[in-house]
């Protein structure tokens, strides 16, 4: 899905072409329902950015928000979205970086102030973690949280319902009954 | 009545709204004077504000720094009222997560509604109809009359206006009617579904909409009446909590907030959907940014929102209300009896849903508090894989802390309530 030839899209392409100019083949493009999404590496992530941002001929001046997308399968799990808006040229950009686990990413917080709150969002529920912000804690979930609940890893909610068949799988040793393999002494009386 | 300031039309600020002789303005724009004075090792008072708190519009916590009656600081805490919709929706079906929407921002749920339903589309790549696209216009612009009703009634009553909240109930509660009408519920409709909508609606719905704009702009006179000229809320609202045009932008304001300091922007100007853009409307615009011109521009918006109504059920088109791609809406009842694609289809949908195409996709809806976006990604499968809301007043209340520094502690109630924030939208 991802290459690096012509862009075909109205939305988005302006970005996509300006980035591909400045910064070459490391940019690619991505095209989807009509709009282009443009990734870079993580080390151009600022100075695509700032060039976003800043340059007359892109002018994306609106934070409209910026999230992740968890494929845990991948090499680089996570997908993080930019979404950014000029209201010059009215367009949309979706800029897109690949990190995986346990890898900084800049912050854009100081290029636009509004992403600081999604950055906390994006270390909150993803557990991201951003370099250079000034106040990376939970924003959503209490302080003592475990866990990053939208991780595809993380269980929705519900806990495993135990069946006959599959005790095993739904109990650890210590809440097993005594009669089951790998039970726990006296752990649980058999009803 | 007095004389109103001029309506803002699309994007071409108008002068200054003079300030009346003998009125001292309480907020002579001194922030900056103050914020030099202070840093001089004095002790600064905490202050918890919420989150059980009337004025916080829900469960909102603000923790101020005060020197004196001055905010030195406000540091806006949230997450009390987080469902965790996003991940509700990985594990519910496209349709199944229409009900969930409506609960994000639940004083306009038929928006959240459309916008969901607009993204999930773009992904599937089908189109409504033109009268499911026209009845979606209206139920959205009534949604919006219904919600800015309740901010301009809490609002007002939070400083002090208490009969506004009669008032503007008392319009909201007809349209509430109306949504009762059609769907069968008064607020969480789930009435504007992926592929159309719930049902058509019935004959009674027409003249219950012409009923009710025949009558609110008069209403709408009233309430600036009210307050528009009212000294004491001219006294409140002028020159408190300005945000200026680049940092609202830089903050990603967006509705409302972005507009009353000038900001033509407007989702549905920008990027018109479901056919916006066979309406005349304006775009009412701020020029200040301060509390009392987002409230110009959120009651301008009504009178808009009533124009659109007008125009789209004068123009309302005959004709089926869900598309006609069998794999996305479920088949008419009569065709099930004569075919047996059909009852497979209805089958399918209900068991299992439809599969968009491995992708994803942003788009916005101009909610009532602002740019309102979906963005989908889709693996193929039956759910959404990942669905990310991005909740306007999200955006919005994380300027707070520029609005209301310097500013007088009783004077957060006023900006919070500009802002028009719903807790619901905020931590989803």
């Amino acid at each position: 899905m991802v290459d690096t030839g012509p862009v075909t899209v109205a939305e988005g392409r302006r970005a996509a072409d300006h980035l591909r100019q400045a910064f070459g083949d490391s940019v690619k493009v991505a095209e989807s329902c009509a709009q282009a999404t443009v990734e870079v590496p993580p080390e151009l992530l600022v100075p695509a950015a700032e060039e976003l941002r800043r340059h007359p001929d892109c002018l994306y001046e609106m934070p409209v928000t910026m999230t992740c997308v968890d494929w845990p399968e991948r090499e680089d799990r996570f997908e993080v979205v930019y979404i950014l808006r000029s209201l010059v040229h009215n367009d949309l950009c979706r800029l897109v970086v690949r990190v995986a686990d346990g890898q900084e990413l800049p912050t854009l917080s100081i290029l636009y102030p509004g992403l600081g709150w999604h950055e906390r969002e994006c270390y909150d529920l993803f557990g991201l973690r951003f370099a250079g912000h000034a106040d990376l804690t939970r924003i959503l979930l209490p302080d003592d949280w475990e866990g990053h609940p939208l991780r595809k890893d993380y269980v929705s909610f519900g806990e495993p319902v135990a069946f006959t068949h599959n005790l095993e799988w739904a109990l650890s040793p210590q809440d097993r009954p005594e009669w089951m393999p790998g039970a726990v002494r006296g752990s649980v009386e058999r009803p | 009545m007095a004389t109103l300031p001029p309506i803002r039309g699309s994007g071409t600020p108008v002068d200054e709204i003079p300030v009346q002789e003998g009125i001292p303005r309480l907020h002579p724009g001194g922030q900056g004077e103050f914020l030099d004075k202070i840093d001089q090792g004095e002790e600064l008072l905490e202050l918890n504000m919420g989150p059980q708190h009337p004025s916080t519009h829900g469960v909102l916590r603000l923790v101020l720094s005060l020197d004196g009656e001055r905010v030195v600081e406000c540091r806006p805490d949230i997450g009390y009222l987080h469902t965790g919709f996003e991940k509700s929706f990985e594990s519910h079906t496209y349709q199944q997560c229409i009900p969930l929407t409506d609960r994000m921002d639940y004083l306009a749920p038929p928006i959240n509604n459309f916008g969901f339903a607009l993204t999930a589309e773009k992904l599937l790549g089908i189109e409504v109809p033109v009268r499911a696209q026209y009845i979606r216009v209206i139920v959205a612009e009534l949604s919006r009359i219904a919600s800015h009703l309740i901010w301009l009634g809490t609002h007002a009553m939070d400083l002090g206006a208490t009969s506004m909240f009669m008032y503007c109930w008392r319009e909201r509660d007809r349209i509430l009617d109306i949504m009762e009408w059609i769907s069968g519920v008064r607020m969480m409709t789930s009435f504007i579904r992926v592929g159309g909508l719930m049902a058509d609606v019935p004959s009674e719905f027409v003249p219950m909409v012409k009923a009710f704009i025949a009558d609110f702009p008069k209403r709408v006179d009233e309430y600036e009446a009210l307050l528009t000229a009212n000294p004491i809320w001219r006294q409140r609202t002028i020159g408190l909590g300005a945000i200026d045009a680049a940092s609202a932008l830089g903050y990603g304001c967006s509705g409302a907030t972005l507009r009353g300091s000038g900001v033509p922007y407007d989702v549905r100007k920008a990027h018109p959907y479901s056919g916006y853009d066979r309406f005349q409307f304006d775009v009412p615009v701020g020029v200040n940014g301060d509390v009392y011109d987002r409230y110009l521009v959120r009651v301008r918006e009504m009178r808009e929102a009533c124009r659109i109504v007008e125009q789209a059920v004068e123009g309302l088109p005959g004709g089926p209300v869900n598309t006609s791609d069998r794999k996305v809406a479920a088949p008419p009842r009569a065709e099930i009896d004569n075919s047996m694609e059909s009852l497979i289809h209805h089958f399918k949908l209900y068991t299992e849903g439809f599969r968009p195409p491995a992708g994803s996709c942003y788009s916005a809806v101009e909610s009532a508090r602002g740019e309102l976006g979906f963005l989908m990604v889709s693996d193929g499968g039956n759910r959404p894989y990942r669905c990310k809301v991005r909740g306007p007043s999200f955006s919005n209340l994380s300027a707070l802390s520029q609005m209301v520094r310097g500013e007088l502690v009783a004077d957060v109630v006023a900006v919070v309530g500009s802002i028009d924030i719903i807790l619901g939208d905020v931590d989803r």
